[in-house]
């Protein structure tokens, strides 16, 4: 924990944690609101099962970098896994299952959608910074 | 007579100097299969061995056609489960590929193996959910598929722990 100074680093943790916490409101809000129109294609019905599995996975996945943070630990592989996740799932999003997040009625779906591409870009720095911290210890 | 002292000499070794003056390519060059094992112990080699034979058996029988996949397991009416199939198996391609790259370019391969094994569970857990949904009940189908992917799992965070040594 203490390698890590409060630099660009934690500005890059508040955007994760930023987005990670966007994901689990989101998927809460549409719990409790539910969707008005019933999904238009197979993939728009994919997305809605996919929506819940995904924010518990996000939980998870922040849940164990914090872990690792508080304790002092290497964060660099940990970072490079939940990195591939993040843009695996966002391939899959991408190719098949169109806006994963996009729900017209809701803003946190538009900030969603505004803040996905930034995570992705953010992870991956933080997983090149960590792992060049990591070195140079 | 000129008697100073190259002042690089007693800073850097020729071999450094060799590497400076050649610029990276060494460092990027691909070396053989038998000398990236080398230097590796037993079980690693046999752990890539059974790895990479079940690798190529689950692409060899996907291709083919063998009831592999999530929408063939439960049926499924959606062709978005099949797309995300596919779209699964190129991922799986590639990341042997970028696995092997890895490993013939003789760097550590053990953050690589553990982000594999994270991104296995996700589409274990992912596929497991989807599952739960569009079948009946879970039945031998549903077990099979959650056994393959832990066996999957268990075996990479192995290989990782013996790549670490």
């Amino acid at each position: 924990m203490f390698h890590y100074k409060y630099d660009s680093f934690f500005v890059c943790e508040i955007l994760i944690g930023l987005f990670a916490f966007m994901v689990v409101f989101h998927m809460v809000l549409l719990a409790m609101l539910g969707d008005s129109q019933p999904p238009l294609s197979d993939s728009g019905y994919l997305v809605l099962e996919m929506a819940s599995f995904r924010a518990v996975f996000t939980s998870i996945l922040l849940f164990v970098y914090l872990c690792f943070r508080l304790t002092g630990q290497k964060i660099g592989v940990v970072l490079g896994a939940i990195a591939l996740i993040s843009w695996v799932a966002f391939l899959e999003d991408f190719m098949v299952l169109e806006n994963a997040f996009y729900m017209p009625e809701l803003l946190s779906g538009k900030v969603l959608q505004f803040l996905r591409p930034i995570y992705l870009i953010t992870i991956v720095y933080m997983v090149i910074e960590a792992r060049r911290r990591e070195m140079n210890l | 007579m000129n008697d100073k002292k190259d002042p690089f000499e007693e800073v850097i070794t020729a071999e450094e100097k060799k590497i400076l003056l050649g610029g990276a390519s060494g460092y990027l060059q691909l070396s053989s299969l038998p000398e990236a094992l080398r230097d590796k112990t037993s079980a690693f080699k046999v752990y890539l061995a059974v790895i990479t034979l079940l690798v190529f058996l689950v692409f060899v029988l996907t291709f083919a056609g063998a009831p592999l996949s999530l929408a063939n397991i439960s049926n499924t009416s959606h062709p978005a489960d099949l797309q995300v199939h596919k779209v699964r198996i190129f991922i799986g391609l590639l990341l042997v590929a970028g696995f092997y790259y890895q490993l013939l370019l003789r760097q550590e391969v053990v953050s690589l193996l553990v982000s594999i094994s994270a991104l296995c569970a996700y589409f274990m857990a992912s596929g497991a959910v989807r599952l739960l949904r569009l079948l009946p009940e879970p039945g031998l189908g549903f077990y099979m598929y959650v056994l393959t992917w832990l066996v999957s799992i268990i075996l990479l965070l192995l290989f990782a722990r013996e790549a670490a040594r």
